[in-house]
C-alpha cells in the first residue's frame, strides 16, 4: 500500500517535470503558430482592412463566397497544383537517380556530394534573380549560348512568354530542390543492409530485379518522407514565381494570390479567407498523402 | 560434380596480400571447415569461392570447370551469411521463395519446395512472419532454408553461428551436421570457433595470415599438429608450452626442461625448443617427466576440474583432471606427463619428430 502510493507520487512528479520541460516550446508554438492561425481564421469572417485592422464587423461566409467566385483564385489553385505535381515528380525521379549514382562506388563521389548541395544552399530569391538574369531575353547567357549553337535566331523571352513561364519556373525549382531530394534519399540508401545484395547476387537475382524488389520497397519510406517535405514546400511556393514573373496570372500561386489581396487590395477579410483556404488545402493534401501511404504500407506489409 | 579445387589462390587489396598462394581441393560431399583467428583470410577465401570477391591470381574450379569469371549466380552455390542477410520487407515464405520466383518457377512448385524446406527445418509455423519478428535462431533457420530451397550441390557458410548464444549455437551445430548428413552436399564452412570446426568437419583447414597452416581431419590436427600455431589453436583449454632445450647425445637426444632432463628419443635437432602438452595430458603426479609446481586456482567444472598451477620459473600452466581434486591454492604439487603425449616444436615453430619413428 505504501509502495503503491509512493510510486504514484513518483509518477506524478515525472509527469510534472515533463510538462515543465515541454512548457517553453508549447508557449512558443502557441505564440508563433496557433495564435496567428487563429487570428487569420477569425479575420476571414470579417470585413477588416489592412490599414485599420482594429475596426471590423462580422460578415459570415461572405469572404469565402467572394473568394470562390473569383476565377483568378481557381486559376491560382490550378497553377499551384500543376506546379506541385510536375516539379515534385521530376525532382523525385531525378533525385532518386542521382542518389543511386552517388551511392555507387565511383571516384570523387565525396566531392560530388558537396558540390550537388550548392544550388539548395543558395537563398531562393538569390537563385531566382540569378536565373532571371541568365534567362534575360537580350543579355541572358541562355539565349546567348542557344544563339551561338544556332538553335534560335533571336532571343526568347523566357519569363514573359505565357506558354514558357511555367515550364521555366518548374525547371528552376528542379534545379534548386533536387539536391534536397538527393540528400534525403541518399540518407535512406545508406541505411539499407549491404548483405542482402550479396545474398541476392548468389540467388541469381538480376540487378534490375534487385532494384525493383529490394531497393525500391526498402527505400519507399525515405522517398515518401522526402516527397512529403517537397509537397508541403511546393504547395505554398511564393518566392520563385514572385521574382521570376511577379504579375503573370499564368504562374500565380495561391500564396501569391493571398498576398495580393491582402497587401495590394488591403482586403484583410478576403486575404485571410484565402490564407485559411491555402492552409486547409495543404492540410487536406497532407492528410490524403499520409493516409494513402499508410494504407499502402499495410498492403505491402512493410 | 561439386568438388572444388583452388590452385595458387591469391587475393590482393592494393599492395596488401591477404591470401597468398593457397592450394586446396575439397572432395565431393566433403565438409571442410576453414578456421583461424580474425584477419587470417578465411572469410575472404570463402567469398572468393562464392564470387563475391575477385580472384587476384590463381584458379578456382568447381566440378572440374574454371569459375574465376563466372558470376556468383552461375557457380551452383548457396550461401549462408553471418548477418543472415534476410530480405527485411518480405515474410519468411517470400524470403525462401524469392530466388525461385526470380528463376520463374511455377507458383505451385515454389510453394511446394518452400513448404518442404520449412518442414525440414521446422519453421512451418513462421512462414507468415517477417524477419524482424523472429528470434536469432529462427532467422538462422530461415537463412539456411533460403540456401537449401535452391537445391544446389555446394554450400558455403560464413560464420553462421557467431551471432547466437551458446545454447542455440549447439542446437544449430547439430542441425547443420544433420543437414549435411542427409543432403551430402559439398560444404565449406568458415568459423573462428575451433569447437565448431572439430565437431562438424571432415577436414579442417587452419589458416594464418593468408596461408594454410595445416590441413587434416580433426583428430590429425589434435594429435599431430604440424606447428605451434595449430597446436595452440586446436583444443580447449589451450595447449601448455614450456621452454626447453634439445641436446644431441649419441643416438639419443636429451631434453632439458627447467633443469629436469629426460630422453624422449632421438631428434635430428639441437637447440631451443618449445614443449607442448595439452591440459588433459598433464597429470597430478606420475608420468615420464615430473616438475614441481604450486597451485594457483582450482576451477571445478562438475565432472572434471581445471587446475591452474605455477612452475618454478613463474610460468603458469593448466591441468585438466577428472573429478574434483582436493587441492587448495598454494598447495605444492608434482605435474607430470608421458613423453609420448608431448609435442616438441623447433625454433621455427615446426613440429619435430623422433628420428626413425
Amino acid at each position: 500500500m505504501m509502495a503503491g502510493s509512493r510510486s504514484t507520487g513518483l509518477r506524478q512528479a515525472r509527469v510534472r517535470t515533463a510538462w515543465l520541460f515541454l512548457a517553453p516550446s508549447l508557449l512558443v508554438l502557441i505564440g508563433v503558430a496557433l495564435w496567428p492561425l487563429g487570428r487569420t481564421f477569425l479575420f476571414s469572417f470579417t470585413d477588416a482592412l489592412l490599414t485599420e485592422p482594429d475596426f471590423y464587423g462580422y460578415v459570415g461566409f461572405d469572404n469565402y463566397r467572394a473568394l470562390f467566385e473569383d476565377p483568378l483564385w481557381w486559376q491560382s489553385v490550378r497553377n499551384t497544383l500543376y506546379f506541385t505535381v510536375i516539379s515534385v515528380s521530376i525532382e523525385t525521379v531525378l533525385g532518386l537517380t542521382i542518389a543511386l549514382l552517388l551511392n555507387s562506388h565511383i571516384a570523387g563521389r565525396g566531392v560530388m556530394r558537396a558540390i550537388i548541395l550548392i544550388p539548395w544552399s543558395i537563398p531562393v530569391v538569390v537563385s531566382a534573380r540569378m536565373w532571371q538574369w541568365m534567362l534575360h531575353d537580350q543579355f541572358g547567357i541562355v539565349n546567348h549560348v542557344l544563339k551561338l549553337a544556332g538553335v534560335i535566331d533571336s532571343g526568347v523571352a523566357w519569363t514573359a512568354n505565357s506558354a514558357l513561364v511555367m515550364p521555366v519556373i518548374i525547371a528552376v525549382d528542379v534545379w534548386i530542390t533536387t539536391p534536397f531530394m538527393v540528400l534525403l534519399i541518399l540518407a535512406g540508401l545508406s541505411m539499407l543492409p549491404r548483405g542482402i545484395y550479396e545474398a541476392a547476387s548468389i540467388d541469381g537475382v538480376p540487378t534490375w530485379k534487385q532494384f525493383t524488389s529490394l531497393t525500391l520497397p526498402l527505400l519507399a519510406p525515405s522517398i515518401a518522407v522526402a516527397v512529403l517535405f517537397r509537397l508541403l514546400d511546393a504547395l505554398r511556393m511564393f518566392d520563385l514565381s514572385f521574382v521570376l514573373s511577379s504579375n503573370s496570372d499564368d504562374t500565380k500561386t495561391v500564396s501569391i494570390y493571398a498576398r495580393e489581396v491582402l497587401v495590394n487590395f488591403q482586403d484583410m477579410g478576403v486575404g485571410s479567407a484565402a490564407s485559411t483556404a491555402v492552409f486547409l488545402m495543404i492540410a487536406l493534401v497532407t492528410a490524403i498523402y499520409v493516409t494513402v501511404f499508410r494504407l499502402n504500407r499495410r498492403l505491402m506489409g512493410v | 560434380m561439386s568438388g572444388i579445387a583452388l590452385t595458387n589462390f591469391v587475393k590482393r587489396f592494393g599492395a596488401l596480400t591477404v591470401i597468398d598462394k593457397v592450394n586446396l581441393t575439397v572432395g565431393e560431399g566433403e565438409f571442410v571447415v576453414f578456421v583461424g583467428p580474425s584477419g587470417c583470410g578465411k572469410s575472404t577465401l570463402l567469398r572468393m569461392i562464392a564470387g563475391l570477391e575477385e580472384i587476384s591470381d590463381g584458379e578456382l574450379s568447381i566440378g572440374g570447370a574454371r569459375m574465376n569469371e563466372t558470376p556468383p549466380a552461375r557457380r551452383g552455390i548457396a550461401m549462408v551469411f553471418q548477418s543472415y542477410a534476410l530480405y527485411p520487407h518480405m515474410n519468411v515464405e517470400r524470403n525462401l521463395g524469392f530466388a525461385l520466383e526470380t528463376a520463374r518457377l511455377a507458383a505451385g512448385e515454389i510453394k511446394e519446395r518452400v513448404a518442404k524446406v520449412a518442414r525440414f527445418l521446422k519453421i512451418e509455423h513462421l512462414l507468415e512472419r517477417r524477419p524482424a519478428q523472429l528470434s536469432g535462431g529462427q532467422q538462422q533457420r530461415v537463412a539456411i532454408g533460403r540456401a537449401l530451397v535452391r537445391s544446389q550441390k555446394l554450400f558455403l557458410f560464413d560464420e553462421p553461428l557467431s551471432n547466437l548464444d551458446a545454447d542455440l549455437r549447439m542446437e544449430m551445430r547439430v542441425e547443420i551436421a544433420r543437414i549435411h548428413r542427409e543432403l551430402k552436399a559439398t560444404t565449406v564452412y568458415v568459423t573462428h570457433d575451433q569447437l565448431e570446426a572439430m565437431t562438424l568437419a571432415d577436414r579442417i583447414v587452419v589458416l594464418k595470415d593468408g596461408h594454410i597452416s595445416q590441413v587434416g581431419t580433426p583428430m590429425e590436427l589434435y594429435e599431430r599438429p604440424a606447428n605451434k600455431f595449430v597446436a595452440g589453436f586446436i583444443g580447449a583449454p589451450r595447449m601448455n608450452f614450456l621452454p626447453g632445450a634439445l641436446i644431441g647425445e649419441a643416438a639419443a637426444s636429451r631434453l632439458d626442461i627447467l633443469g629436469v632432463s629426460h630422453r624422449p628419443g632421438h631428434f635430428d635437432y639441437e637447440g631451443e625448443v618449445s614443449v607442448g602438452i595439452r591440459p588433459e595430458d598433464l597429470m597430478l603426479g606420475g608420468g615420464d617427466v615430473q616438475l614441481p609446481a604450486t597451485v594457483q586456482l582450482v576451477e571445478p567444472l562438475g565432472g572434471e576440474a581445471l587446475v591452474h598451477a605455477r612452475l618454478s620459473n613463474g610460468q603458469s600452466l593448466v591441468l585438466k583432471v577428472q573429478g574434483k581434486p582436493d587441492l587448495t591454492p598454494n598447495a605444492e604439487i608434482t605435474v607430470g606427463w608421458l613423453t609420448s603425449k608431448a609435442h616438441i616444436f623447433g625454433a621455427d615453430d615446426k613440429a619435430l619428430s623422433v628420428k626413425g619413428a
